[in-house]
């Protein structure tokens, strides 16, 4: 623990760490849940995982990460039905609807097709092309999340690829590609 | 297909980017789940109060010490003394304690000056009214989030850049209006702090003044900051009371509860929050009358027309009334019930924009 950690009250540290990681946690919530209003249960016992166990939270950027790690298993707990209905979360779980209406671009046909594909794979396949294209996440902090080594998340990161470019060929490949201008030129080297 | 074309179809199939979802109007749902989660019990950290009084004080310095910086200290040595007079040897809520940390914490450390008004309007944006109390003299310092380049260039429009100036620990742009006299010279600085933009501007007696003003801009500690606040300005621990008590003699619709009154900003001037609250509740009223109006229901449309006939003898719209136009605006429309119509369009879509219903959770359309 740093100085400067050591010096702060647990309540000054942990509204700074929720101003800090709140929109990027509600966000990541929201790209794992079928319904936008789910996302706040989730969101809401992430943080209060994390109010609680406030002295086992890193500093920095790894901060972020715990959190993502924790949040995956609130995840987890609401596709059993295990997650509680959080009366912390209420204003968020009824305003979230209408505030994701319209966010995000339209659904054409080819994000359609990858997502369709993304659906198809296996949860630990698709997480971890989530973890590395939508959060941005390095093989090093990947594994953090995920609680593997990163020799491991590396190797499986090159398998879940293979096993989505497999999906996204068996189905519509070509025209994911070949008829998109952008991304001929993204591509080229 | 390369890794980087599949790279660009994941990418492009993000249902919700970072930035989409920094722009979600949640705001005020996720102030409300943290002041929530703060009143949960924190058993592996929660017992250990914050620090109280002289004690805090020194937590104070302490903290400032591992900071390192000289001008934090300079400014915890000359705006707190240790009678804590200014200091309010109170803690701070946490809520409050979080918005001022939002804030860049900088403050005018110069003789004779006090912060008039304050507020957040955004974890990223606020203000600072800053008044000379002998000859009445203001200038204000504004936080904006985002690059600074769009600032200059719309001050470069309408300004003049005169010259740069050292402010805090960066280096100001410095821009005058060319509207000014002699001896009343409008100056803006703009420069980049703490990762955001800040703008300090006033009427000055000419650009000599406004570096000396400029150079006195100091960052404080959040207890410095926090006891500049001035009187009238709502602290979110005080929130409550001080709607319970605006509410005072205000006729509100049936369902009404206070909790539907938005804005759960540290900072908030009395008569915003005032405004907020008579805006709040008019709408309402309003919105039931437009209801009983389409479904022909007479006696609902009355009971909406008496209830804010009575505005004009709200005790809290007498007292806005003394500071802004607000309170004529509403009675205005609240005349104008009857007729159902504003210098001949339909009353509700002038009322929706000139009470602000939709920011306050009410669509009249």
């Amino acid at each position: 623990m740093s100085a400067q950690m050591a010096a702060e009250t647990g309540t000054a540290r942990f509204s700074r760490l929720f101003a800090d990681t709140e929109r990027e946690l509600l966000a990541y919530v929201l790209r794992r849940v079928d319904r936008a209003e789910d996302a706040a249960d989730v969101v809401a016992e992430t943080f209060l995982v994390a109010w609680r166990r406030l002295d086992s939270v890193p500093a920095g950027d790894e901060a972020r990460l715990w959190l993502y790690g924790v949040a995956r298993r609130q995840l987890a707990n609401q596709r059993r039905g295990q997650l509680r209905r959080s009366r912390l979360a209420d204003r968020l779980r009824a305003e979230l609807p209408l505030a994701v209406a319209g966010a995000g671009g339209p659904e054409d046909h080819r994000v359609a097709a990858v997502r369709a594909a993304l659906a198809r794979l296996e949860e630990e396949d698709r997480e971890i092309l989530r973890l590395s294209s939508w959060e941005g996440l390095k093989p090093s902090e990947i594994a953090a999340v995920m609680g593997v080594p990163g020799v491991t998340v590396r190797s499986r990161l090159h398998r879940a690829r293979k096993k989505l470019r497999s999906e996204l060929l068996r189905t519509d490949a070509d025209g994911l590609t070949t008829n998109s201008p952008t991304l001929a030129t993204k591509a080229a080297p | 297909m390369t890794n980087h074309q599949l790279d660009n179809l994941l990418t492009a199939a993000n249902p919700l980017t970072a930035r989409d979802s920094r722009r979600l109007p949640l705001d005020e749902a996720h102030d409300e789940l943290l002041a929530a989660l703060l009143d949960e019990p924190a058993p592996r950290h929660g017992a250990r109060p914050r620090p109280r009084g002289r004690d805090r004080r020194l937590f104070g310095r302490l903290a400032l010490a591992v900071a390192g910086t000289a001008v934090m200290l300079i400014a915890l040595l000359s705006l707190t003394d240790d009678s804590g007079k200014q200091s309010s040897g109170t803690a701070w809520a946490a809520e409050q304690v979080r918005f001022a940390e939002a804030s860049p914490l900088v403050l005018l450390d110069a003789p004779g000056w006090h912060v008039e008004y304050a507020d957040e309007e955004s974890k990223e944006e606020g203000e600072l009214h800053i008044r000379r109390s002998a000859d009445g003299s203001l200038v204000d310092l504004n936080w904006r989030g985002g690059p600074l380049q769009p600032w200059l260039d719309d001050r470069a429009a309408s300004s003049v850049r005169i010259t740069s100036a050292p402010v805090l620990d960066t280096t100001a742009h410095v821009y005058q209006y060319m509207a000014g006299t002699p001896g009343h010279r409008d100056i803006t600085a703009l420069f980049r702090y703490d990762g955001r933009v800040l703008e300090f501007r006033g009427v000055v007696t000419g650009l000599g003044e406004f570096k000396d003003l400029l150079a006195k801009l100091k960052r404080v500690d959040t207890d410095t900051w926090l006891s500049a606040m001035p009187a009238s300005v709502v602290k979110t621990a005080d929130r409550g009371s001080t709607v319970d008590q605006m509410l005072n003699g205000v006729v509100v619709p049936p369902g009404f509860e206070p909790k539907d009154i938005r804005g759960s900003r540290l900072t908030k001037d009395r008569y915003q929050l005032g405004t907020a609250v008579v805006g709040t509740v008019a709408c309402q009223w309003f919105e039931r009358w437009g209801d009983a109006r389409r479904a022909h229901e007479a006696a609902k449309e009355r009971a909406a027309i008496a209830a804010l006939a009575t505005a004009k003898n709200w005790p809290i719209m007498k007292e806005l009334a003394k500071h802004g136009g607000y309170p004529e605006v509403l009675i205005e429309y609240a005349a104008a019930m009857p007729s159902g119509t504003w210098y001949g369009r339909p009353l509700l879509g002038d009322v929706e924009s000139g009470l602000g219903c939709r920011a306050r959770g009410v669509d009249l359309r």
